[in-house]
């Protein structure tokens, strides 16, 4: 009798510890998953690489460490993508990290950063450059 | 009877079996919620960097409004405003995002104003009026603006600082020295202080126009250094060499005893009491240089003694010479204490004796800039002054809601001299919604 009271109380104890378990686990999970979301980089990176151009001057060359935009872009994007990563298109400069339209967010600094290629870019460092070459013509 | 015997997080029921508590499940389903809540309303609310935007629109429409450290005047043209955004390379058609349209989500406005020092806030006419935008946003943003953080200061400094080459965090300053020229003219003293290959800070002629390493004279440029640099104005030495001893002077000099530093490293004792120095020895207290800021005024200082009319008329008899008064030259005045409160807020330096001192408190056969000097008037403006320029600015509540926006002062010059004090009102608009 005494050993089936024991054995019971010892699976009661478990089950509920196991309940507890998986309710932590849960709250980090979801605590993670928010943390890590690739959509708060997105707006993160397009916000802060707004902020810069509009603090830019023509001649500067702007490095972005963007090691854990990198991570996520390589995960949900795939390697070959990582050009797509940030582009600037009249005023707006959009950080896409995942599927979707990504982040887009203005900057007022009148500078030209058409061409993608010979004004930011990628480096091997996980960080990105842009150069600041003039302003657009008034 | 119901045994409700706590056994861990278990209660009995009635027949004995124990079943999993409710109430603990209940305080974990509460933190639980709370916990999520939370991290759903700090990571779903926008980041924003409006405020900081503001500051930087702020700062591209200042820097716009001068040029090599002086005020365009061209921004008083009447069809200045009309050019605004392209003069300035601002560009607010920006693609339509999150519902926002053209020209929608900023604005910003301009008052230029002469400078007036009799004013609490030092604001003359209204020169100009410059607005682009949208002026819904100022509405909404007035309805809701609280005081913030005086951003005056700084954003004065920024501008002042095309004018007086300002830099931070290189050298502790925590001292302003004022010297006279002992001249007639800004030419004739930055010529002889560039031969003498000596520097100083700042030199301020009568008129009141400020010479610094930002704004030389076409020649002996080298007459001037940055803030950021130590000036030799100050020092115990002649010319640029630091004398230790009277040995190396010859005996004709007259000198005794240049060092006040004794063998042992400590200040001498007769030389520590600057006002009642040794009648035979002078004493100059070393190391100014490395922690000042040297400001010269062009002044005849003691050599108005003979002298009538001209610089010279009113001059003060005192210690047994004329000195050139400060009175005839409010231009000048008025340019020091605005540039001293100025020094005085960036680098936190006590408005008082002890902090804005004679070049004489440092050095006993020094007389500048002389007993004239009307040293507690011009520290009662320096400190009006003070508040002024350091008065709390608006700028936004925070509010993701509602615009943001910061409102800033500067005061500025033109090339002929004439003083401006400059308001720039810049508001963002882009009120984004949580994710």
């Amino acid at each position: 009798m005494r050993e089936k009271r024991g054995s019971t109380l010892l699976t009661e104890n478990i089950i509920f510890i196991i309940l507890n378990v998986v309710f932590i686990i849960i709250l980090v999970v979801f605590l993670i998953s928010r943390i890590s979301n690739a959509s708060l980089t997105e707006e993160k990176y397009a916000k802060e690489i707004a902020l810069a151009l509009d603090a830019a001057s023509p001649g500067m060359k702007i490095t972005l460490n963007m090691s854990d935009a990198f991570d996520l872009a390589k995960k949900n994007l795939g390697e070959k993508n990582l050009d797509e990563m940030v582009s600037i298109n009249r005023n707006i400069v959009t950080v896409k990290l995942q599927d979707g339209r990504g982040h887009s967010y203005s900057f007022f600094n009148n500078l030209n950063m058409s061409k993608p290629k010979s004004n930011y870019y990628p480096s091997q460092d996980n960080a990105w450059i842009f150069f600041v070459g003039g302003y657009n013509a008034r | 009877m119901q045994d409700k015997k706590q056994f861990g997080a278990f209660v009995r029921s009635k027949r004995g079996d124990k079943v999993l508590s409710i109430y603990w499940f209940l305080i974990l389903f509460i933190v639980t919620g709370a916990v999520i809540y939370m991290a759903s309303s700090f990571y779903g609310t926008p980041y924003d960097v409006r405020m900081l935007e503001s500051h930087e629109l702020g700062n591209q429409i200042a820097n716009c409004l001068t040029s090599n450290g002086y005020f365009n005047d061209n921004a008083l043209d009447s069809n200045f405003d009309e050019n605004i955004l392209s003069r300035c390379n601002l560009n607010f058609n920006v693609e339509d995002n999150y519902g926002w349209t053209n020209k929608s989500e900023y604005y910003f406005e301009v008052g230029i104003y002469g400078y007036n020092k009799g004013s609490f806030n030092l604001l003359g006419p209204q020169l100009a009026d410059i607005r682009a935008g949208n002026p819904n946003l100022k509405t909404t943003w007035q309805l809701s603006t609280t005081s913030g953080e005086s951003a005056v200061s700084g954003f004065f400094s920024n501008v002042l600082s095309a004018v007086s080459n300002f830099f931070t965090g290189k050298r502790k300053i925590n001292t302003i020295v004022i010297h006279t020229t002992d001249g007639s003219s800004a030419s004739g003293a930055i010529e002889t202080i560039a031969k003498k290959d000596i520097n100083v800070h700042y030199m301020i002629d009568r008129n009141g126009y400020i010479y610094s390493s930002a704004q030389p004279p076409a020649q002996f440029a080298n007459a001037f250094v940055p803030e950021d640099q130590a000036a030799s104005h100050a020092g115990c030495g002649i010319g640029s060499s630091a004398l230790t001893s009277c040995s190396s002077l010859p005996a004709s000099s007259g000198c005794i005893d240049k060092n006040p530093i004794n063998s042992n490293g400590i200040l001498d004792a007769k030389c520590q009491n600057l006002s009642n120095p040794p009648q035979s020895e002078w004493c100059c207290i070393p190391g100014f240089n490395s922690n000042s800021i040297g400001i010269e005024l062009v002044n005849l200082g003691p050599l108005c003694t003979g002298i009538n009319g001209g610089f010279c008329e009113n001059s003060v008899l005192l210690d047994g010479y004329k000195w050139e008064n400060f009175s005839n030259s409010p231009d000048q005045m008025n340019s020091l204490s605005t540039l001293v409160a100025d020094i005085a807020l960036r680098y936190k330096i006590p408005v008082d004796r002890d902090h804005i001192i004679g070049h004489y408190q440092i050095t006993t056969y020094k007389t500048d800039p002389g007993p004239d000097f009307p040293w507690d008037s011009f520290l009662k403006e320096v400190k009006a002054k003070e508040l002024i320029l350091s008065a709390p600015s608006q700028s936004g509540t925070g509010d993701k809601n509602l615009p943001q926006g910061e409102m800033r002062s500067f005061y500025t010059v033109d090339r002929n001299g004439n003083q401006y004090v400059v308001q720039v009102l810049a508001i963002i608009g882009k009120v984004e919604k949580n994710v």
